[in-house]
């Protein structure tokens, strides 16, 4: 009798547990295959980029549908669209950086430091060097900046910084100290962008003393680009989708 | 006696039952943590939704340029100074970077194996990219792309967050493609330099693929450039 029981007992306990094994098993396979945290951040960051692009897209259909109307008007009341184009062309100018640009803005200047070189210290930290400047160009882009200039070098998208023993070469062309970083776009944002607590300089080039000056000016000149013929090996791509 | 080495045996196979299952349950917590399967199809579907959107505003867009060219097409027919016009106009965008343009050139591939995934490190920190991009327009690039996206005077490129780098404000994860048009040879060999750039990135553990080619397209810049204050001086006016 007593042990009959016992027996009915064990039965009863197998079948719990093995129920809730199997339920649990099951689940897991399912839960396993579609969600993982790492899945869902990178759906998140696909969703994010898709959305970045839609509104980059967004705000050039809107730029195109303004461009278009000005087309038909022109070609309404002149017959052609020759003005509107010459208006494209300026603009188009504009954006190739290739004109001579003026808005407000900020000066950067930067001079080697003065300081005595400490003991055991690297000279070179007391210098200012081509990475140095590339920084500081791309914080300046960050802080939405729209033209740019290193000591009147007008800064393109090719435009190379690169060290020239005690010179840096800028596009090719050798510059010394000081470097003046002229930046047309709203003053303050690019004054924050540099002297943030976490910015470039205030992060590198503070604690050896090197120089550096900003200033906010209402009205700055930055002049065209003038450099190498950027159109010996590209040209427009006809037809078809650029992938 | 024989009653006890029943016990015993049950003991055991409840204990070896009851490490099991526990270890099951915290692997399911683990990996799955605060989410829910539902917000992973909500992510899902929204998704598919930006996705659609994205091809939709993309059509719209090229329906737009096409007229638009039809336009300039139109007008360039007129007259010489017209068709003139458009020549410079056709320039002046494709170095501002809104045309597609193609060339020869060369592709860099630039990944880190997936190390910074399982790690959660970058390997590939921004500065490196911007490092390259100065090493390519030094030999001589025209345009460059990173995966796709077309590098402008005003492209900034910074880290944003664990290993994701923004370019024009869209964030990337490696691999990173570089496309630039030039002279493929010159531009690889300047790569290629002995302590180069590349062996840089070699000996701190990044792959680096350069493929030199007859033909790299690359697309033009999809937003639109901003010039709020930046405008065109009037001619005359000096420093």
């Amino acid at each position: 009798m007593n042990r009959k029981v016992y027996i009915y007992y064990l039965f009863i306990l197998a079948a719990v547990i093995g129920f809730i094994t199997t339920v649990q098993f099951k689940a897991n396979i399912t839960y396993q295959g579609i969600v993982t945290i790492p899945k869902l951040l990178d759906l998140q960051q696909e969703i994010a980029n898709i959305e970045a692009e839609n509104k980059q897209l967004n705000d050039s259909i809107s730029e195109q549908a303004l461009k278009l109307a000005l087309y038909k008007a022109g070609v309404e009341s002149t017959g052609s669209a020759f003005g509107s184009m010459q208006n494209e062309l300026e603009k188009a100018r504009n954006y190739s950086n290739y004109n001579r640009v003026q808005g407000p803005g900020v000066i950067i200047t930067l001079n080697d430091s003065q300081q005595e070189v400490a003991e055991g210290e690297d000279v070179a930290w007391y210098l200012i060097h081509d990475i140095d400047i590339l920084e500081i160009v791309n914080e300046l882009r960050s802080a939405g900046a729209e033209a740019i200039s290193i000591n009147g070098e007008r800064v393109t998208s090719t435009t190379s910084i690169r060290c020239g023993g005690p010179t840096i070469n800028i596009d090719g062309k050798r510059h010394a100290v000081p470097f003046i970083i002229k930046a047309i776009g709203d003053p303050k944002a690019l004054e924050a962008s540099a002297v943030a607590p976490e910015s470039y300089i205030e992060l590198y080039m503070g604690y050896t003393g090197i120089q550096v000056e900003i200033q906010k000016v209402e009205k700055l000149i930055i002049d065209g680009y003038y450099g190498r013929n950027k159109l010996l090996y590209q040209r427009k791509a006809e037809g078809g989708e650029a992938k | 006696m024989k009653n006890l080495k029943v016990q015993i045996t049950i003991a055991l196979v409840c204990i070896v039952l009851g490490i099991m299952v526990s270890i099951q349950f915290r692997t399911v917590k683990q990996d799955v943590g605060p989410v829910s399967e539902y917000r992973a199809r909500e992510l899902a579907a929204q998704l598919k939704k930006s996705r659609e959107e994205n091809t939709k505003l993309q059509n719209v867009k090229k329906e737009y340029e096409a007229k638009i060219k039809e336009f300039e097409d139109a007008a360039s027919q007129g007259s010489v100074s017209a068709k003139l016009l458009k020549q410079e106009l056709d320039h002046a965008r494709i170095l501002a970077g809104v045309e597609d343009v193609e060339g020869p050139g060369i592709t860099v591939v630039v990944d880190d194996l997936k190390f910074s995934e399982k790690v959660n490190f970058p390997l590939i920190s921004y500065s490196m990219l911007l490092e390259l991009l100065n090493e390519l327009n030094a030999a001589g690039a025209e345009a460059v792309s990173v995966n796709e996206q077309r590098i402008l005077a005003t492209t900034e490129i910074r880290q944003v967050g664990g290993i994701h780098i923004n370019i024009n404000t869209v964030s990337y994860a490696p691999p990173f493609i570089f496309k630039a048009i030039g002279d493929p040879k010159t531009l690889e060999a300047a790569l290629r330099l002995r302590e180069g750039i590349v062996e840089r990135f070699e000996s701190s553990g990044i792959a680096v693929t350069i493929t030199q080619e007859q033909l790299v397209k690359i697309p033009k810049y999809n937003g639109v450039i901003e010039r709020k204050y930046a405008k065109t001086a009037q001619e005359g006016e000096g420093q």
